[in-house]
């Protein structure tokens, strides 16, 4: 060996051992904590004026505050419905009165639109502080008018939050202009259809909440089981956190909730065993390889031809 | 070269399985499945012409941009190319070949992959510009087109000229089976040699042969193949079988080296995947805009097509090239560029299709049960006839698992793609150089180049999974 290939070799290795330690890092850069638009989509349904969704941007809903919206189009001609005043109540777990009223329950707070960018979109980061079942009321209104052209109650799950930490974009990951960025649902014909007339606007406002909120202390909280029922528990304090979590969101409601990630974790098992079942021996792949290598190419037309004119 | 080859080993025959074998081996399974598929696609058309318009709800846009491409890229990784083999395109095409009565060979020149590639960039291109994903009409209208045009290419043309030239998705799919489990091989090659009417590609009375041309004693790779399974009824002695094999087995034996058409679809796909992700997020309007600016155009078919030319052709072009360059000058070669580019190309394969599946995971496992509830609102509202009762559009959220899951598998896959092509392209480095004097370090410093290239196309992937998505419109980690 010449002391240019010790050379190249000692070249060679570091900048491998490099390209592991770039691999090994690449993928460990933290995710934007931005808000999104839209996303997994809540409810639906429709009334003989209107069409609507609504959408949480996040998955699955933690207590704090998530970003809602709700979506109204014209069920005739589908075009989103602008100039409307939507407002959400918010039914806590632990409420004792049917959803919703405004003396008993949280809100009413105020959808914000963005007509310019976002047509037909009425959102806003609500405050689901608890966790169990919350029962959300939208109701929109048409413009100069108190009669309500939509009431829709929607039943969410909300989990506790085991770490603590509330969803709030962290300014030091996020360039201002992207904190609050709003990205588009799916289910949003017309909607951000040229980027170019579609800068990304944020959401800066502090929460406003008119009404009389209900009581959300930690202490007072209760949780309900997730099918529904009004079994209630009483805890208290951050130490019964996990507790919550495993009455709150029962093991069924786990698997269910990951069956696809589970199914794909069960497979891969499976794929390596097959692997290992099914590999070829080293011998066997020298000696396919040769016998490749060895057949000419005239011979593998020739007999295709043959096959042809059989 | 039938005459020189070996018999593989059949480790496992999918068409041994009693019932499933059986009904794989029957004259009409191809038939059967086709039927249901076009059901499924006369609903997407149906409701997209006349169901909401919202695409959430709407079959045509769940369907397609949903599941459609989920299933897909699922398919081709844990079996094979499971849509080609039911693709209801396909079906109409005894009436089209009735019709027409074709004659005509598909034009010479044309016979590869460039125009397929073409349309791939094209389609997904038109994705971006029109928002298809947002018009369940336009969806319908896509699905329409894609059946008109295979109808009268099959029309005008002998044997599956569209399949083999034309159609995107099957290209797609014919480049990304190259990774799956499964593969039609012969059992016996002596029987083959035996073999007086090679049914199995000239066909009999009863059954057609192999309309992509594949002769199956001498098929190396899935590429081109359907898993019509026409050659297994058509064969006289049932000495075809689809057998199991390691993934990405083929890739390792470089079974099209000297086709410069499969390189650039290799390369390209895996840069249109990665563009179509990024194409969805914030900052791509940042750029949209920036460009605006710049070519003082408010037209976005200017700029995404600019963006889409400089990073879907010319960006990986001078990536694959300047590897080849910088390889070939630093291990001293004398090879020509392009050979270096083909031997290469197979390792884009598998990181294009972790960033496919990537990508296509997080649409699908956050909307897979929306397509229950669109089917209940299609019956319901559509066609006006509620057999499954009335839509429930709060049971899909039950079954969303967390985005924190998901991207943690989406980093998963991008590490099994990223440290498949990696090997990948040592591998061929390693083989290109094989019984060379120094020619460890030869190859080595031969695939450098190409492991970065691999690894910029990785990175950019990784972070743009990690950006609030269109659609997916989910905070990660937040």
């Amino acid at each position: 060996m010449t002391k240019y290939d010790l050379l190249q070799d000692t070249i060679v290795k570091r900048i491998c051992k490099g390209i592991i330690i770039a691999l090994l890092l690449a993928f460990r850069l933290q995710p934007q904590t931005t808000y999104a638009h839209g996303g997994v989509i809540m409810d639906g349904g429709f009334t003989p004026e209107y069409e609507w969704l609504v959408l949480s941007a996040n998955s699955p809903l933690v207590e704090g505050l998530n970003l809602m919206s709700f979506v109204i189009y014209d069920i005739n001609t589908y075009e989103p419905i602008d100039g409307m005043r939507v407002e959400v109540l918010i039914a806590h777990p632990s409420s004792r009165v049917e959803c919703c009223n405004a003396d008993e329950h949280v809100g009413p707070i105020e959808l914000e639109a963005d007509p310019e960018n976002w047509p037909g979109d009425y959102s806003y980061p609500l405050p689901l502080d608890g966790f169990g079942n919350f029962q959300l009321k939208f109701i929109a209104y048409k413009s100069n008018s108190d009669e309500p052209a939509i009431e829709a109650i929607s039943t969410m799950l909300v989990l506790p939050d085991l770490n603590n930490i509330t969803p709030e974009p962290n300014p030091n990951l996020i360039p201002p202009d992207e904190t609050g960025v709003i990205t588009s649902p799916l289910s949003a014909p017309g909607q951000a259809e040229s980027p170019l007339e579609a800068p990304l606007p944020g959401i800066t406002e502090d929460i406003a909440i008119t009404g009389t909120a209900a009581s959300t202390s930690q202490s007072e909280q209760t949780i309900s089981a997730s099918n529904g029922s009004t079994t209630q528990a009483p805890i208290s304090g951050g130490t019964t956190a996990a507790v919550a979590t495993t009455e709150g969101e029962t093991l069924l409601d786990k698997l269910r909730r990951q069956w696809i990630l589970w199914t794909m974790a069960g497979l891969i098992p499976l794929a390596m065993l097959a692997f290992l079942l099914f590999r070829p021996s080293v011998d066997e792949l020298v000696a396919q390889k040769e016998a490749e290598l060895a057949a000419e190419a005239d011979d593998d037309i020739e007999d295709f031809e043959e096959g042809l004119d059989d | 070269m039938i005459s020189s080859l070996e018999n593989r080993r059949i480790r496992f025959d999918i068409l041994r399985i009693p019932l499933l074998g059986h009904f794989l081996k029957w004259r009409h399974s191809r038939t059967a499945m086709q039927i249901v598929l076009f059901a499924l696609a006369a609903a997407i058309i149906i409701d997209g012409l006349f169901g909401t318009q919202l695409a959430a709800k709407n079959v045509a846009t769940v369907g397609v941009w949903v599941h459609y491409r989920g299933i897909v890229v699922f398919a081709l990784l844990l079996v094979g190319n499971l849509f080609c083999a039911a693709c209801p395109f396909m079906l109409p095409r005894k009436l089209a070949k009735w019709i027409g009565k074709p004659t005509r060979r598909w034009p010479q020149f044309l016979r590869n992959k460039w125009l397929a590639l073409v349309g791939l960039i094209f389609i997904i291109y038109t994705y971006e510009l029109f928002d298809l994903w947002s018009s369940p009409w336009w969806t319908a209208w896509l699905a329409v087109a894609y059946f008109a045009t295979a109808f009268v290419l099959e029309a005008f043309f002998t044997r599956s000229s569209f399949c083999m030239y034309v159609c995107p998705l099957g290209s797609f799919n014919f480049l990304y089976s190259t990774v799956s489990p499964t593969q039609i091989t012969s059992r016996d090659l002596q029987t083959c040699r035996d073999c007086v009417g090679k049914e199995c590609i000239n066909g009999s009375e009863t059954q057609n042969g192999c309309d992509l041309e594949l002769f199956v004693p001498t098929i190396q790779s899935n590429m081109n193949c359907t898993l019509c399974l026409d050659c297994v009824k058509a064969c006289p002695h049932d000495n075809v079988a689809l057998t199991v094999r390691p993934p990405g087995d083929e890739l390792f034996r470089q079974n099209w080296p000297h086709r410069l058409d499969l390189a650039f679809l290799a390369i390209m796909a895996s840069s249109v995947g990665l563009i179509n992700a990024f194409g969805m997020t914030p900052p791509v309007y940042r750029l949209e805009l920036y460009l605006g600016d710049l070519f003082n155009t408010q037209s976005e078919a200017i700029v995404l097509g600019f963006i889409y030319i400089v990073s879907v052709v010319l960006a990986p072009l001078l990536l694959a090239y300047s590897a080849a360059w910088i390889g070939r000058t630093i291990s001293r070669q004398t090879i020509s560029l392009n050979r270096l580019l083909m031997r290469h190309a197979y390792s884009f394969v598998p990181l294009g299709l972790a960033i496919w599946t990537a990508h296509y995971l997080f649409h699908f496992v956050i909307a897979a049960m929306t397509i229950v509830p669109a089917f209940q609102d299609f019956f319901a509202r559509t066609l006006n006839w509620p057999i499954l009762g009335q839509s429930d559009w709060q049971m899909p959220a039950r079954y969303v698992p967390s985005f924190t899951s998901v991207q943690v598998w989406q980093s998963i896959i991008m590490y099994i793609g990223l440290f498949a092509a990696v090997g990948l392209t040592i591998y061929a480095a390693r083989n290109a150089h094989k019984g060379e004097a120094n020619g460890r370090n030869a190859a080595l410093l031969e695939a450098l180049p190409w492991i970065a290239v691999l690894l910029v196309i990785a990175v950019a992937s990784g972070i743009t999974f990690l950006l609030p998505m269109e659609m997916r419109g989910s905070p990660l980690g937040g």
